[in-house]
């Protein structure tokens, strides 16, 4: 065995959890399911070459199991992008206060343009990486985070201008 | 800022918890306990190896059996081919000794 799995888990298990969290909104769903995904590259070690392989198959792995377990326990009801509810304006400082927002409004997003704003903005992907990963073309990559960018942008000055009439 | 850069900022990774790699590595099954891994990768070698043994030993002496029985035939057929030739001739003899004196 060339790679060290220990290794591999100390490098990776950040992002692994965060996309999971992020796309689940269920904490502990989300560890179970990035602790199976890092079992199933155990099991799967042999054929990793690389640890920038093994980094890009957990990407993948996590991105599939999460869709998957989304479709399978219903976690939520289908939300479209215009049915996103508003971000309350309740935190301390500025700059959390909006970090804040912005993560509950991508939290509301739609599963599909769900992950590809946390594979584009958390992971760093470019719209072609997205499509490659989730296996859909790269307009269609390109159009979701289009629109949900017009969405999160548009209930973000929204928020704040309720925020500000309450001062 | 614009929001794609906002974005970046609160989507950035969140640590996993502080127990989370002890909890895989205590689901991963144990692989790297190498030396009982080959010890019964050798008793499963060896067991395979009795038991093909034991399969071939009955296989070999049937057919020992069968190679003898073959060729002990082939030798009486032989000895009766010898005592016929023999017998055929010492009538032969018989005959002809019988006819000179009478």
């Amino acid at each position: 065995m060339g790679l060290d799995f220990a290794r591999i888990v100390d490098d990776n298990q950040s992002m692994v959890v965060s996309l999971a969290k992020r796309y689940l909104r269920d904490p502990e769903t989300a560890e179970e399911i990035a602790q199976d995904v890092f079992l199933q590259l155990y099991r799967q070690l042999d054929r990793i070459q690389t640890p920038e392989h093994a980094t890009f198959w957990l990407r993948r792995a996590i991105c599939h199991r999460s869709i998957d377990e989304s479709r399978r326990r219903k976690l939520r009801p289908h939300v479209g992008l215009d049915n996103i509810p508003e971000a309350p304006a309740v935190s301390s400082a500025p700059d959390t206060m909006l970090n804040d927002r912005l993560r509950r409004l991508v939290t509301a997003l739609p599963d599909m343009p769900r992950m590809i704003v946390l594979l584009r903005y958390q992971e760093d992907l470019d719209p072609s990486e997205i499509a490659a990963l989730l296996e859909m073309p790269v307009s269609t990559v390109k159009s979701h985070l289009h629109r949900s960018l017009v969405v999160l942008r548009s209930k973000l000055s929204r928020a704040g201008a309720k925020q500000e009439a309450c001062l | 800022m614009n929001i794609e850069d906002q974005l970046r900022e609160a989507l950035k990774r969140e640590p996993a918890s502080a127990d989370f790699k002890r909890k895989v590595m205590q689901r991963v099954p144990a692989r790297n306990t190498a030396p009982i891994f080959w010890w019964k990768r050798r008793m499963s070698f060896a067991l395979a190896s009795a038991l093909a043994l034991a399969a071939l030993v009955p296989v070999a002496v049937v057919e020992q059996r069968h190679r003898r029985g073959a060729e002990a035939r082939e030798k009486l057929l032989t000895a009766l081919r010898v005592t016929n030739a023999t017998l055929r001739h010492t009538k032969e003899m018989i005959h002809r000794n019988t006819r000179r004196s009478s």
